[in-house]
């Protein structure tokens, strides 16, 4: 039932060799199924359709989100609501961390003192550089400057802590904090001329194509010593646009910084267990994996006072996050919460940020400079483009320099240009910190490019739908990078879609009418082309085979708040006819076990993979982490459901001889079989309850020839889009099912950078108040891509969210990056404005498009409905104000006026 | 009311508690969390703007249910309330109607705002079976009730949806009834029916 009973006892280790060359065994497991799934699965009534939960109870759609109940029950499921008595086994002592934070970056740190505290509120533990060097604590995930700022030393960056202190109890804690935050006598300083040089992380990203030449990274050999030289030409070639007859348009754009604003301010629990040197960790992170190597890498060095165990070191218990957005993809929380521990002398460590220190050291979206030049020729066929993206890293590098890559290979948007040159970085400063995002990159290309086309179409007294009708990307173009188009993109029918709707139809007429009232009104097209994936994905997904019945999904994937625990409870249905009653996220360790390797040295043994799996971004769900829980279901249906047949039947069958109707399972010529005797069969059977799979996708899936002994009569291998199988009655000792062998993508699709699209188009309609300025959304219309639909509800809701965000980014979001912004610690929603209920359009439409031809899967859209929107309201911004061309995010009042002015 | 003159005693989900002196400066919130384990009212900004925190409150017994940001009231300022929390609305074997219809709509993502969403509507319901409106004055009153709460993840649409669902027949039932009170049970545990 829905109690808190605990964490999951069933645990297994993995092991992993970390940086520094040692090797650990680290285990994730996700929260209580209890807790994380839909319980009303326990109403089952009837025969076998009752298999279904109640969350789904027909195969493969969802009345509700599976994650639903406990949601609207407030029942513990995110980190902040976890106390150290919440968890077995663990002490029921407690103690609070505050940090002290640097709020400047302009001056030597001369020390800091909490001696404003009376006794009674003094911390029991103080952590700074000095103590972390005395005990040998080491950096760890991917941290290239130090936890603390020393004494004598500057900031590296706002919010750099210089201090932790440690209280004993709740109580103490909160009378401190009246007297620390915000007080100035904390940190003293002592200003500093020094210079603050800015570098750039690595690596920098350039993008060089020219069709003409067959020059690209997918087709030259030589792209390294080349490119510089061609892109030199190219940009010799935009300079003569007159000789050539092309009309270039150029713009240099600013955006701003923005926070995720997830909800739930970043929180956890950390307990250094002394007696087995072991560090447990419990808090809700989109990289589960990658922080718990990095938890262990701080505790590596052979000297180091609070050792690790070598086969048992960190445990994390992985929850679901309130909001992520990407701002918990690698963020630096879990590192400090993982070097707090030891200093809680035995009892767990409790940190929970205020939503002030979110503001302050939380990832952000990079304020953006950029300039793009788009050159057409006569016809209005785009020639060539050049573009240099520029992202304010921060004070640590994160992901900023491949999110400032993905600008660049965004850069395209869904456009064929023969000749383009992309650059970008991300760079080395004080400031708050960047890193991944909702995105990542795209909305400031597709903000380029959007608005340069309709400023052009704007000059040619051209329809911007007729416009990018010409220069659309077709199944012949090819991307910055040179790759196929593999996808039906279905460009034409969204701008068929959009043109044809009413709101760009009678755009003059609104516009008459808001004049009336003494409103301004445009409204406003924009594409875009976000990508989905990454350059190269591994994915795992499991399903197990419950004693009751029903079906666990098993994965180690996160779900955010987008949907994809209830998208891949989905999955199994398939395949097996039925949704699962549980799913189990952010369960690393189940696939870990397994013991796959991506070592190029090993590239002939038969757990060798190209892709490992990677962090949980939302826009990985509904294809690639959605196809493993699938073909999971599959395996289970050959390894398992297919044998329990043939014992019933008799015969010999094929697992295509089967389907499923209404809980049975239908074979020709049989009476049909209902599930309770195929599930008593195979636990009679000790047939495989448990299957685990893996894929890799570089531009296409590995395929796997695959023996399945219920086959052997009839098919001596079986290919399928994954690259591993594995089976068996113990979750702790699954065994791989034989691969023949294995067709990886070939070799130039590691160039291809990204391969899989979620196209989007829009229309935004505005109203401005000419006299103070305000902007308005007015109305909004999409058109999207989104292939097959795995759940309806869940796509609404994700493009509402989507436009809702992005009025935020356009009209109403900065975080400033100088003194007085959030990185002086004194940022809350009192000044961070985002979108309420009042300004967002209750009128928004999304036309989802008909899977394209001979598309049978789902494209990630979590990013791409957000993505049109920036551009599309600076659009209607442009038709509403007189043609002037907005260039700067957030546009604000003050800007509107200027430009009526 | 008060607790030997010095600490505070209020009602949580119907239950009597009590505070000390030293924890009357504490805000509601923390109290819920730390004190109760009541841990389904969320912090989220701490200074009163996103609403992440709301919970619903009578002044006194009888008194119409209140919205009430948790993060920004202390303990001292609800001496004699009776506090109504997320945890008061439904259980698993019996959801509240705006429950109900939050799964049903798909209202929420990420689900940390939800119980904001559910006591701020909550308190709207009542309000409406007391007060008549036209129906066209309801998604007003729904965005004067509920439209200060953040949402992050949705962008509001499918919690307008599902609190308009809930709220319709009562608007219905309360003009039919010209003023007299609704009998019917509406919000679980924070009706004082």
């Amino acid at each position: 039932m829905l109690a808190n009973d605990g964490v999951d006892q069933h645990k297994r280790r993995f092991i992993k060799t970390l940086a520094g060359g040692s090797a650990v065994g680290l285990t994730v497991s996700s929260l209580p199924a209890s807790l994380a799934a839909n319980v009303r699965e326990l109403e089952r009534t009837g025969a076998s359709p009752a298999y279904q939960p109640s969350w789904a109870p027909e195969p493969g759609k969802a009345v509700q989100r599976i994650d639903g109940l406990p949601k609207v029950l407030g029942h513990k499921l995110y980190a902040r609501d976890f106390r150290a008595k919440d968890i077995p086994a663990w002490p029921n002592k407690e103690y609070i961390v505050h940090p002290l934070r640097c709020d400047r970056i302009d001056s030597v740190v001369t020390g800091y003192s909490y001696s404003m505290l009376p006794k009674a509120l003094q911390p029991i533990a103080v952590v700074d550089a000095a103590k972390l060097a005395a005990d040998n604590m080491s950096l760890g995930g991917g941290m290239s400057k130090p936890f603390f700022t020393a004494i004598n030393k500057m900031p590296d960056y706002y919010g750099q802590p210089v201090a932790l202190l440690i209280f004993s109890s709740f109580d103490i804690y909160r009378k401190a904090l009246k007297i620390l935050q915000f007080n100035k006598q904390c940190i003293a300083y002592q200003f500093s001329s020094a210079s603050q040089p800015v570098s750039d992380y690595s690596p920098n990203s350039n993008y060089v194509r020219d069709s003409a030449r067959g020059f690209s990274k997918v087709a030259s050999d030589d792209y390294a010593t080349r490119y510089p030289a061609v892109a030199n030409s190219i940009r010799d070639d935009i300079a003569s646009a007159d000789d050539l007859g092309w009309q270039c348009f150029h713009q240099k754009f600013k955006t701003q910084v923005m926070d995720p604003m997830f909800m739930e301010p970043e929180a956890g629990l950390a307990w250094y267990d002394s007696q087995e040197n072991k560090l447990h960790l419990l808090l809700g992170t989109q990289s589960p994996v990658g922080d718990i190597e990095g938890a262990a890498e701080i505790f590596s060095a052979d000297n180091c006072a609070y050792p690790l165990h070598k086969d048992d070191a960190v445990e994390l218990i992985s929850c679901y996050p309130g909001g992520g957005f990407g701002g918990r993809d690698k963020s630096y929380f879990t590192m400090y919460l993982a070097m707090a521990a030891p200093y809680a002398k035995g009892a767990v460590l409790r940190w929970s940020h205020t939503r002030f220190e979110q503001f302050q050291v939380g990832l952000k979206r990079h304020k953006t400079d950029f300039w793009e030049t788009l050159a057409f020729d006569k016809s209005g066929r785009m020639q060539a483009l050049e573009c240099d993206f520029v992202m304010n890293g921060g004070g640590r590098a994160n992901l900023s320099p491949y999110v400032a890559q993905l600008a660049a290979l965004s850069s395209f948007c869904a456009y064929d240009i023969p000749k383009a040159v992309a650059t970008a970085k991300a760079t080395n400063t004080k400031d708050i910190l960047g890193g991944s995002q909702r995105g990542f990159g795209g909305p400031q290309a597709f903000l380029a490019i959007e608005t340069l086309i309709d400023e052009a179409a704007y000059h040619f007294k051209e329809s911007p739908f007729n416009l990018r009708r010409k220069n659309l990307l077709t199944s012949n173009s090819q991307t910055i990078t040179g790759a196929p188009i593999t996808q039906d993109l279905q460009l034409t029918e969204i701008l068929d879609q959009l043109e044809s709707h009413s709101l760009w139809r009678e755009r003059k007429k609104a516009q008459r009418e808001y004049r009336r009232e003494g409103l301004r009104y445009g409204v406003g097209l924009a594409l875009s082309n976000e990508a989905y994936g990454t350059s190269g994905d591994g994915m795992f997904g499991g399903v197990q085979l419950n004693r009751d019945g029903t079906l666990t999904v098993r994965t180690p994937y996160i779900d955010m708040g987008n949907g994809a625990a209830t998208a891949l409870g989905l999955a199994p249905a398939r395949y097996l006819g039925l949704n699962a009653s549980h799913i189990k996220m952010g369960d690393a360790a189940y696939f870990d076990a397994l013991g796959l390797t991506t070592s190029s040295s090993q590239s002939s043994a038969d757990n060798y993979v190209i892709k490992a799996s990677g962090s949980a971004s939302a826009c990985l769900g509904a294809f690639y982490q959605y196809h493993v829980v699938e073909q999971a279901g599959l395996a289970f249906l050959l390894e398992a459901v297919l044998p329990a047949v043939i014992h019933l039947l008799g015969r010999t069958l094929s697992h295509d001889d089967l389907r499923w109707q209404d809980g049975y399972c239908i074979v020709e010529g049989q009476l049909p079989i209902d599930w309770s005797s195929i599930v008593a069969v195979i636990f009679d059977q000790r047939l495989p309850t448990y299957t685990a799979v893996h894929a890799s996708f570089v531009g296409q899936f590995s395929l796997g020839d695959f023996r399945f002994s219920a086959l052997t009569k009839i098919n001596p291998s079986l290919t399928l889009p994954l690259d591993y199988i594995a089976a068996g009655t113990d979750e702790f000792n699954l065994q791989p099912v034989k691969r023949l062998k294995v067709v990886n993508p070939p070799s130039e699709a590691f160039n291809y950078g990204r391969s899989t699209y979620a196209p989007c188009g829009a229309l935004v309609a505005v109203t401005v108040n000419p006299n103070t300025g305000d902007v308005k959304v007015r109305d909004c219309v999409s058109a999207l891509s989104a292939g097959v639909q795995h759940c309806p509800e869940l796509i609404s809701g994700q493009s509402q969210g989507g436009i809702a965000m992005a009025i935020g980014y356009t009209l109403l979001e900065d975080c400033p990056i100088s003194a007085d912004g959030p990185g002086n610690g004194l940022w809350n929603l009192n000044r961070y404005h985002l979108a309420k209920m009042a300004d967002v359009p209750k009128k928004q439409q999304l036309i989802v498009l008909p899977p394209g031809k001979g598309e049978t899967t789902a494209r990630g859209i979590a990013e791409a409905v957000m993505c049109p929107i920036a551009p599309a309201i600076l659009n209607a911004l442009a038709m509403a104000v007189d043609g002037h061309r907005f260039t700067q995010l957030p546009v604000k009042n003050s800007h509107i006026l200027e430009a009526l002015a | 009311m008060s607790v030997k003159n010095t600490g505070v005693q209020f009602y949580v989900n119907g239950k009597v508690a009590t505070a000390n002196a030293d924890d009357a400066d504490m805000a509601l919130v923390d109290y819920l969390h730390e004190r109760e384990n009541l841990t389904g009212t969320k912090f989220c900004c701490g200074v009163g703007v996103c609403r992440a925190c709301t919970v619903a409150v009578r002044n006194k017994k009888d008194a119409p249910l209140e919205k009430t940001l948790s993060c920004s009231t202390p303990l001292s300022a609800i001496n004699g309330m009776h506090v109504y929390t997320v945890e008061s609305l439904g259980n698993q074997d019996q959801l509240a109607p705006l429950q109900e219809a939050f799964l049903k709509h798909f209202s929420f993502q990420c689900g940390y705002c939800t119980s904001g969403f559910l006591m701020a509507a909550t308190a709207l319901m009542e309000h409406l079976a007391v007060t008549k409106i036209e129906e066209r004055e309801l998604d007003n009153m729904i965005e004067q009730w509920i439209g200060g709460n953040i949402c992050r993840c949705t962008g509001y649409i499918r919690y307008i949806a599902a609190i308009r669902e809930v709220a319709l027949p009562v608007v219905r039932h309360t003009a039919a009834l010209a003023a007299a009170p609704m009998a019917v049970k509406l919000t679980g545990g924070a009706s004082n029916g």
